[in-house]
């Protein structure tokens, strides 16, 4: 063999210490990854949770804020009444929907808080044909409904505990009540609330209140 | 000390590398930590939008306007409403004047170092 005499390797000590800084800074950026990564992961659900919020906030809130000023003869009242039929787990209403050939039309929308044995209680949506000229029995309209013959989509796949509809009546401006029922009403409610209880704790479901254009915009008269 | 032709890196060398991956991983964890902060502020940003919404559609609603503030707090928000009567920059030059308008607007304000706040503001007619 022709080794050379002067091939000189670490020492054993040197070899040790150096072993002994690299394992330290694997483990001390092992660490901070574990940590990264968890946060990580919470942060985006997270903003998930808020995107997928503020998408529903955003399409109840332009809803409410649309509702139509129709009016419809109701069998019980025998009377014109608002075509609104607000009760604690939903709300059955009118407003534009835009139709497959482009035009836009009065329809019934029913939104509702369901309960369903295997997926919690979700928020549903349903829209029906509009016509003025019918005369309305609220009992049989919300049967029909709720017979399928229309389609019914889920807003959110998300599980609610409850969610909750609310109906402000102004009598003057010092005097204001909640009600969580609202029909044969000769005007829409000033306000419409809505409370979310989600099934886990979450900071994005604040309530919402939104008042219908027609008291938005108009011009307002002296008391 | 080498034999010809065969070079390796020496210790020194290794470790140098070793703790320059490590402080570029320690910028890589940075940017995800000042990603994290912002998502944060884009939720409290959001939380003020909806309660300023509120507020301001809880105004709009009213039968009549007239001047008045209000304010309250929240748990994590506090919050200011202002009516107002406003005057339009050529209003002086309208004979008709029997449209009164009145500004609303609507502030939120939230602790985030510094302080945080947010306004909504619109305007509405009145008849006199």
């Amino acid at each position: 063999m022709n080794r050379p005499l002067l091939v000189r390797g670490f020492t054993l000590l040197e070899l040790l210490i150096a072993l002994l800084l690299m394992s330290l800074i694997a483990v001390l950026v092992g660490a901070g990854f574990q940590l990264t990564a968890r946060s990580w992961e919470s942060v985006d659900q997270r903003s998930q949770a808020l995107a997928e919020a503020a998408n529903i906030k955003h399409f109840l809130r332009q809803r409410f804020s649309r509702i139509a000023d129709e009016r419809i003869e109701s069998t019980e009242e025998g009377a014109l009444v608002q075509a609104f039929l607000g009760l604690e787990q939903g709300v059955l209403f009118t407003g534009w929907m835009r139709s497959i050939n482009g035009d836009d039309r009065t329809a019934w929308i029913y939104i509702r808080f369901e309960e369903d044995a295997e997926s919690g209680g979700q928020l549903m949506l349903q829209t029906a044909p509009f016509d003025r000229a019918d005369e309305v029995d609220w009992q049989a309209l919300l049967s029909e409904l709720q017979s399928g013959d229309y389609p019914t989509y889920s807003l959110l796949q998300r599980s609610f505990e409850t969610v909750q509809f609310s109906y402000l009546e102004q009598h003057d401006s010092n005097r204001e009540e909640w009600h969580e029922q609202w029909y044969d009403r000769y005007e829409l409610p000033r306000l419409v609330r809505i409370r979310f209880k989600p099934e886990a704790a979450s900071a994005v479901w604040q309530e919402l209140v939104v008042v219908p254009q027609e008291y938005s915009y108009g011009i307002r008269n002296p008391a | 000390m080498k034999r010809p032709g065969e070079q390796g890196f020496t210790l020194l060398e290794t470790l140098v590398a070793f703790v320059i991956l490590t402080l570029s991983l320690g910028l890589v964890l940075q940017i995800v930590s000042l990603s994290t902060r912002t998502s944060i502020r884009v939720a409290d940003q959001h939380q003020a939008l909806q309660l300023a919404q509120n507020l301001i559609d809880y105004e709009l609603a009213q039968r009549q306007l007239e001047a008045l503030s209000r304010s309250g707090e929240t748990e994590q928000m506090r919050w200011e409403s202002e009516v107002e009567t406003y005057l339009f920059p050529d209003q002086e030059l309208i004979i008709n004047d029997s449209l009164q308008p009145y500004r609303i607007s609507v502030s939120v304000f939230w602790s985030d170092n510094p302080e945080q706040s947010l306004t909504l503001s619109t305007v509405r007619l009145q008849r006199q």
